[in-house]
């Protein structure tokens, strides 16, 4: 088979709008981990929720989906907020192990409860803009995806802005730099963590919510998508936004450029031969090596 | 005069922005007591973390018994002979008295291959350090005067050459300290360098042969422990603290 | 005698089956000869499994999400020796078990030198790539899975291999346990920058223990091929796989030489009874226990065991001394 450029140009079209949805997605483990320096697990089952709640909305209440998304980021950032005080509180300071298998017991719960309610099979949202095309340097782009990426780089921003601009977005990044010095000068660390989970919780849904117009879903749906989000922090170097943008933006061109070498459905096999790549030979991510060349 | 046991050559160590380390060039004679003081936050443990491995140095050398070592893992360090104390004690919670010491014993130091009958040994050195009777429990349930006690003794069962002790007075009452300054020369006359980070004065001077002052991570004096007490800027940099 | 009950269990295991034998054909249920040996197969697998998880994951504190990987690869490493270069069935068994420890080696050369949660994450991508790259492999049957030979022994042949494989495995974490080994996995479970001060190489002792599990898991795999005589990618390398690894030594007592044991019992009681009428209940029951586990009780079921136990005692004392504490403390 032949491949022209103007295929070659839909291609990098596509890799940069996914780019998008997949630095939001990674981003609430990326700020979890920075904080607290857990990895929450949980976020795969509040990925599934938060497509499932969309389609609900979508499916009982007519909502449009991006509106839907909003509600539901809201929603589970209250229910960030409750599971940090009922669970995650238990086992900030504990080993690592703990928090580990706690926030796998919780996405195991979540998973199977969902296919209790909604069954084993797949479900998808089709809207008024599934069919949609608009066109982009002379191609024609799914208005989904398009929304789906400006929304998506809109909430990062506003979640950087709040950490960057708002007392307890400082007081979270101070956290997330020295958690002892920052009780030191009066910070309420034990807020930032809730307000950081909280917030993590919220981006993990709100990405599933995003990603429920695009793809179908089951209530195994996070699980694909949280092993891309590790490939995307861990070559991000783990904690920062940038690195995770990065991240994104190499995950995605990687994935959609294989296409012209191996079948698609070989993604996941190459999200963890990136992420074992990148543990070789970045063990900070491209993060670190960016510090590097500074330091 | 032979070759110092440790030898540091502009050792620097740079977090982030701030240089919690600068420069430091020092050497510490086999057989002596070797004391480290300076304000909080001076980078006196950062020191000790370069010189047992736990962090590389960003730029310097580190020189051990001739040895260059810098960028060595700080499991090969021990094995090379120094070992240090934690600061904040770090014991194996949940293992006993006893199997903290047999960590040492097995795989610390240079002989820890050739190592038998560990038993007899263990309980030579709880007894050496004074707690043969609490072998059995566990380390967590210990109070803080013997935790720091379990420290050194962990660091001797590794058969060190070179002993960092950091802090192991903080929080003890008159008598423990008075206690543990006997223990440290014991440990001295036995054959170990001890380098020791200090803050309570009158101990440190008290036990140490020469006393080097760290400020800003910055050597600001080093001598006996009379010359560096006399000293003007010592003085200013304590005194300076404590006004702030 | 406390000390001899895992003799004696032993014994039972090894009896039970000859007088269940006596009527193979006799419906007594759960002890029905073909069932018992069947039941006890499965049982046998999984428990080793779980107790070679352990080594690494319980006496380490190394959680993986991927030993599937091993599992699945030591199914396909028997397939393709003994159903295409018509190897002797049991000398695929040691091959399965190395080629896992291969694998090990891969993942755990460039995680476990490194500071931060990096294994776990890692792992957590394994079984997937693993079962993702092998639906794409034709020649090893690819999505419609490999068929094996059909020559093989008979049930009892499998239930007595089950147990040897169970035991052994049982042996080797009893001797790591109480080894210079064992303690330095101990050691860097608590605490791993000390133990590291003290001299302990904590990447090698963790790639030896997770390299000590590969090979127990990968036999394994490769003698469940053999029992099924079908495998698929989906299955053997599924990530209900590594969960089940993952759960039943936390469940039983993560950590602990019987915890594992008595979590897999139970993982395939409940199995079996639950998963014909709803699946998903299943690992619904075993989330909540894990969560429940973690909040309540980190030592799992023998934690929760070891609890009564004292709280039975306490009681018992209180009916005999009326102020058991009486004489002791000061005066407020
Ligand atoms: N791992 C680290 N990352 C970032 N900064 C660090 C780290 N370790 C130490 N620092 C900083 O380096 C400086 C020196 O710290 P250090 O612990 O060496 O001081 P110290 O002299 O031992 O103080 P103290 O007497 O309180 O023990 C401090 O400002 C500290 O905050
Ligand atoms: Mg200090």
């Amino acid at each position: 088979m032949a491949y022209t450029s103007q295929d070659l140009l839909t291609v990098l079209v596509a890799a940069v709008l996914t780019a998008g949805i997949y630095a939001a997605m990674s981003y609430g483990l990326s700020i979890i981990y920075g904080v607290m320096k857990i990895i929450n697990l949980s976020n795969a089952g509040v990925m599934m929720l938060g497509a499932f709640t969309t389609f609900e909305l979508f499916r009982r209440a007519h909502m449009d989906p991006f509106l839907a998304s909003l509600i539901v980021f809201v929603f589970y950032f209250s229910l960030g907020l409750v599971m940090y005080r009922l669970l995650v509180r238990r086992v900030v300071t504990s080993p690592p192990i703990s928090s580990l298998l706690l926030l796998f017991g919780v996405w195991l719960v979540i998973q199977n409860i969902a296919i209790l309610i909604w069954g084993n099979q797949d479900e998808s949202i089709l809207s008024k803009y599934t069919f949609a095309t608009v066109s982009v340097l002379g191609l024609p782009v799914s208005v989904t995806r398009l929304v789906v990426f400006f929304v998506s780089i809109v909430a990062l921003g506003l979640v950087y802005f709040f950490l960057t601009h708002t007392y307890t977005g400082m007081a979270i990044r101070a956290t997330a730099q020295n958690r002892d010095a920052a009780r030191l000068v009066g910070i309420d660390v034990e807020k930032s963590f809730m307000i950081a989970f909280a917030l993590g919780t919220a981006l993990a849904a709100f990405a599933g919510s995003l990603l429920s117009t695009i793809y179908s879903f089951n209530p195994d749906f996070g699980r694909v998508f949280q092993l891309k989000s590790f490939s995307i922090i861990v070559l991000g170097g783990l904690e920062s936004l940038p690195g995770v943008a990065i991240g994104a933006i190499i995950l995605s061109f990687i994935e959609s450029l294989s296409i012209f070498v191996m079948r698609a459905s070989m993604q996941n096999f190459l999200a963890f031969t990136i992420l074992v790549v990148a543990l070789v030979v970045l063990p900070n991510g491209v993060a670190g090596l960016w510090q590097r060349g500074r330091g | 005069m032979s070759a110092p046991l440790l030898e540091t050559k502009k050792v620097s160590m740079v977090f982030g922005g701030l240089v919690a380390v600068r420069d430091v060039d020092m050497q510490i004679e086999e057989g002596e007591i070797f004391g480290l003081i300076g304000p909080n936050g001076a980078g006196k443990t950062t020191l000790f973390n370069m010189v047992s491995g736990v962090l590389k140095p960003t730029s310097g050398r580190l020189i051990f018994a001739g040895k260059d070592y810098t960028g060595l893992p700080a499991h090969l360090v021990c094995r090379q002979g120094i070992v240090h104390t934690h600061q904040v004690v770090r014991p194996f919670r949940n293992m006993t008295v006893y199997d903290n010491v047999r960590v040492g014993l097995q795989f610390g130091g240079r002989e820890h291959a050739r190592r038998e009958s560990t038993h007899d040994q263990v309980m030579e050195i709880l007894e050496y350090v004074g707690m043969a009777g609490r072998a059995q429990e566990l380390a967590r349930g210990l109070p803080i005067g013997y935790l720091k006690r379990l420290e050194i003794a962990r660091a001797l069962a590794t058969r060190p050459r070179l002993l960092l002790l950091d802090e192991v007075m903080g929080g003890l009452g008159p008598t423990e300290i008075d206690a543990t300054m006997d223990l440290i020369r014991r440990i001295r006359d036995s054959g170990i360098t001890i380098f020791m980070i200090e803050h309570h004065m009158r101990a440190v001077m008290g036990i140490s042969d020469r006393i080097m002052v760290l400020h800003h991570g910055e050597t600001i004096a080093l001598g006996t422990p009379r010359e560096v007490s006399q000293n003007p800027v010592v003085i200013e940099a304590y005194l300076g603290e404590s006004a702030v | 005698m406390r000390k001899y009950w895992p003799f004696m269990l032993l014994f039972a295991m090894v009896v039970l089956p000859l007088f269940l034998g006596l009527a193979p054909n006799l419906d007594l249920g759960f002890f029905s000869y073909y069932y018992f040996l069947n039941l006890g197969f499965i049982t046998f697998v999984f428990v080793a499994q779980a107790v070679a998880w352990n080594i690494l994951g319980g006496y380490g504190g190394q959680i993986s999400f991927g030993y599937s990987a091993f599992f699945g690869l030591g199914a396909y490493t028997t397939a393709v020796l003994w159903g295409m270069y018509h190897w002797p069935m049991v000398l695929t068994f040691p091959v399965a078990g190395l080629v896992g420890v291969i694998f090990a080696i891969i993942i755990g050369l460039p995680t476990f030198r490194l500071t931060g949660p990096y294994f776990s994450i890692a792992t957590l991508g394994i079984g997937e790539a693993m079962r993702v790259l092998m639906l794409n492999i034709n020649s090893l049957g690819g999505a419609s899975g490999m068929n094996l030979p059909t020559t093989i022994p008979g049930k009892m042949w499998f239930y007595y291999a089950g147990l040897i494989l169970v035991s052994g495995t049982l042996a080797v974490s009893a001797w790591v346990r109480q080894s210079k080994f064992g303690l330095a996995l101990f050691a860097l479970n608590m605490d791993q920058n000390a133990a590291a001060s003290l001299g302990v190489n904590v990447a090698l002792y963790k790639n030896l223990a997770h390299m000590l599990g590969a090979f127990i898991v990968g036999m394994s795999g490769g003698l469940y091929a053999t029992y099924f005589q079908y495998i698929h990618p989906d299955q053997v390398f599924g990530f209900q796989a590594s969960i089940s690894l993952v759960l039943m030594p936390v469940i039983g007592g993560v950590g602990t030489l019987w915890g594992p044991v008595l979590g897999g019992t139970i993982y395939y009681f409940l199995e079996d009874t639950l998963l014909s009428s709803l699946p998903s209940l299943h690992l619904l029951v075993y989330g909540v226990l894990l969560v429940l586990i973690i909040v309540l009780e980190p030592n799992g079921l023998l934690g929760m065991a070891a609890r009564v136990q004292r709280w039975w005692r306490a009681r018992q004392k209180e009916h005999t001394v009326a102020f058991p504490d009486a004489g002791k403390g000061a005066l407020p």
